[in-house]
């Protein structure tokens, strides 16, 4: 079966003098892709306005438009989609079939242009979309094609959009260098709203992140979707609070695909989701790296999510006893109670770290006097 | 090797003709009750969706019996169904239950790669053997999906309650026992006559519910708290989106047999979903759709807690909702579902329907 969308919008194409603006919603594949888009929207002449940072009016947005049953991340896209209306002309909203080869993303990336769709149908104070299919699976049909398709509804030359796919590549791929050099990928993409490039961090700045792990501090796993992750408002800045508590953190984005795909090579099934495959291959490959403990952020009602924490659990559980933290979050989940359970779970692994360093000093001191 | 497989309505039935025809010896699970489903949800991540759940609890109740390999459908996604073995073989591998499962799906990277695992299924048979025993079984699917299809159209009907359903019992058992195709299509008629002449109130214009959704809550009874037969109860008159044999056609045979497919409605629903979303999303709508083209009166869209497409599908129905002026109710079942709140929501829809009947009916007469 392969799946195809045969939607065909072309945006009433505004015949002004002035390039379009671009609006990009923050949530959902912004997380991955942001350089790709600005890079090639701004190779256009368009400009690119991105929606303010998750907050509460954009939550409850969400909150209102979206059905009851989608997760948190798929309700805040709605707002985010809101949060732009009036600013721009069109909010770029591609539809993710499948982005890399013989594989889907979750059910919900390929109906969520419908679902906004429906939304604005009812609601007038949404801004006009531009949709464009990202499938792999055709010939051809990559992130390339959804580009060139989105340039030329647009009303842009060949040769411009060629132009600009280039510089989308380029960004691209310096954007992903930077993430598997380890550098956190919420500051990376912080740079690149700024300034549209990735910047080379020289001097003494260089190690900041490195140098949140002083020697003998925790090191722990943090994974989860970046859409999660790396959005303040919707993780309740889990990351702040680790690196606050002095503990390194490492995330699936800093594992390369071809080491995650190894890691994943004995399971008997590969795993059909591209952004899960990152997750699972991801967690597999830390979980034999030196790590104090790994935490799951799931969010409430995601698919991958329910199959991939659980073979990480149990993976986890198997190999060494890695202490393992699952927290499933959505808009109902309060801070105190996050809180909470990350002070036990850490107050767990410092315990474990310190019990284990005691029998390593005893066997050693045994093995002296043996 | 004992083959088990699990329940999915009345799969077991279809699937113990077949692999009866070929030879294997094989232990249907027990029938899915309370104690399935708490093994089921002991056992399984707790965020997953209702069949997986179910699914697991019916494995491990066969493993008891004696059951070493287990047969299942699998996919390549999107839907999270295709990686269900997957977690549930994790899950038994961590109970100490190590058993084979042989998994039909599409293959990965070559075709041999399926036939390698008919292979192990079907042993020294040979293909035409296969193909007479899938022939057999599927004229039971064909058989039980008719007699079920009856059972919803005549059951808000019957003057007794109850007696609609004892036939079908009946009926579903002789079709079990059948040997021959010949046996079957006896049985079939035989019991669809014998439906037919119970006491039945024909003068009654009950209202008409089209059943949509997701696959497994729609062919499962238990997984759908018997939706089906409570709503025949309460008085309404109703279809489903889907019977099995359309989905063997569709799925297994590549839509060869000349069965109702999906397609039509996969078209309506182009303008509302553009793209298919795995699972029955995109036919949820478009059945829909195709409810309202046939007249119905409401549409009960039925999906386990957290079925993504649904969830996408469920967005999108208010606008078919407003563009027609049908009611449509979504009903997301659990294992914390109980069955009077469930009953009260069923309850309350029809009354809803029933009123705008009569308030069209006076409205034009």
């Amino acid at each position: 079966m392969k799946i195809t969308s045969v939607l065909k919008i072309s945006p009433t194409a505004k015949r002004s003098q002035t390039s379009p603006v671009i609006g990009v919603p923050r949530a959902l594949s912004y997380f991955e892709y942001l350089p790709l888009w600005r890079a090639f929207f701004e190779a256009l002449g368009c400009r690119v306005v991105i929606s303010p940072e998750t907050n509460k009016k954009i939550l409850d947005d969400g909150v209102q438009a979206a059905v009851e049953e989608a997760c948190l991340p798929v309700k805040l896209y709605y707002g985010h989609v809101k949060a732009l209306s009036g600013k721009v002309d069109y909010v770029f909203v591609p539809r993710l079939i499948s982005v890399a080869k013989k594989t889907y993303v979750c059910p919900k990336f390929m109906g969520v242009p419908d679902m906004v769709r429906t939304a604005a149908h009812f609601d007038r104070h949404y801004p006009e979309l531009l949709i464009v299919d990202v499938n792999h699976r055709l010939r051809g049909g990559g992130w390339n094609q959804a580009l060139v398709n989105a340039g030329t509804q647009l009303g842009f030359a060949p040769a411009v959009i060629r132009r600009g796919l280039q510089a989308g590549r380029q960004a691209q791929d310096d954007f992903e260098v930077q993430l598997h050099t380890g550098i956190n990928p919420a500051m990376a993409l912080a740079d690149w709203e700024k300034r549209g490039r990735a910047i080379k961090r020289t001097g003494p700045k260089a190690g900041k992140d490195q140098a949140a792990a002083a020697p003998g501090g925790l090191v722990i796993a943090v994974i989860g979707h970046p859409y999660q992750i790396f959005d303040r408002f919707v993780s309740l800045n889990l990351l702040g609070k680790l690196q606050a508590e002095g503990v390194r953190v490492i995330t699936a984005s800093a594992v390369a695909d071809q080491v995650g795909r190894e890691a994943t090579s004995h399971l008997p099934k590969r795993l059909f989701w591209s952004f899960g495959q990152k997750l699972l291959g991801g967690s597999l490959h830390l979980l034999e790296q030196p790590i104090d403990g790994l935490i799951y952020v799931a969010a409430f009602g995601c698919g991958p999510d329910s199959m991939v924490g659980e073979i990480v659990e149990r993976h986890a559980k198997r190999a060494d006893q890695v202490p393992f933290l699952m927290l499933t979050i959505d808009e109902h989940t309060g801070e105190a109670g996050v809180n909470t359970r990350l002070e036990a779970f850490l107050d767990l692994i410092t315990r474990k770290k310190h019990e284990s360093s005691i029998k390593k000093t005893r066997i050693a001191i045994k093995g002296y006097r043996g | 090797m004992k083959i088990t497989f699990p329940h999915m309505g009345n799969t077991a039935i279809v699937l113990k003709a077949l692999f009866g025809e070929l030879g294997l010896t094989f232990v249907p699970p027990p029938p899915i009750t309370k104690h399935t489903l708490s093994l089921g949800v002991q056992h399984s991540p707790e965020a997953a969706c209702l069949p997986l759940k179910i699914n697991m609890g019916n494995f491990i109740e066969a493993i008891e019996l004696g059951a070493d390999t287990i047969v299942m459908a699998g996919g390549v996604g999107p839907c999270r169904f295709g990686y269900y073995h997957q977690v549930q073989n994790e899950i038994l591998k961590d109970l100490y239950c190590e058993v084979k499962m042989v998994v039909l799906e599409p293959p990965d990277n070559h075709i041999g790669e399926f036939f390698a695992r008919m292979r192990l299924l079907t042993g020294t048979n040979s293909w035409w053997r296969l193909l007479k025993a899938m022939r057999f079984a599927f004229e039971k699917c064909v058989a039980l999906d008719m007699l079920e299809q009856e059972a919803s159209y005549l059951r808000c009907r019957e003057l007794k309650r109850g007696q609609v359903d004892r036939v079908y019992r009946k009926a579903c058992q002789g079709i079990d026992l059948a040997s021959t195709i010949k046996d079957v299509r006896w049985c079939r008629d035989e019991f669809m006559e014998e439906m037919r002449a119970l006491p039945l109130d024909w003068q009654k214009q009950p209202v008409k519910i089209g059943l949509t959704g997701e696959i497994y809550s729609l062919l499962e009874p238990y997984a759908s708290g018997h939706m089906e037969k409570h709503l025949g109860h309460l008085g309404a008159e109703v279809r489903r989106s889907l019977y099995l044999h359309e989905w063997i056609n569709e799925h297994l045979f590549m839509g060869l047999l000349r069965v109702r497919t999906h397609h039509q409605a996969r078209k309506l629903a182009v303008p509302y979903l553009s793209c298919q979303v795995g699972g029955h999303g995109q036919e949820a709508i478009g059945s829909t759709l195709e409810f309202i083209r046939n007249g119905f009166d409401g549409v009960i869209k039925v999906a386990p807690l957290t079925c993504m497409p649904e969830i996408v599908a469920q967005a999108i129905l208010p606008w078919v909702e407003k563009d027609h002026g049908i009611p449509v109710m979504t009903i997301y079942m659990d294992e914390q579902t109980g069955e009077a709140g469930l009953l009260t929501r069923l309850e309350a829809f029809v009354d809803m329907l029933e009123r705008k009947k009569r308030a069209g009916c006076s409205k034009w007469g």
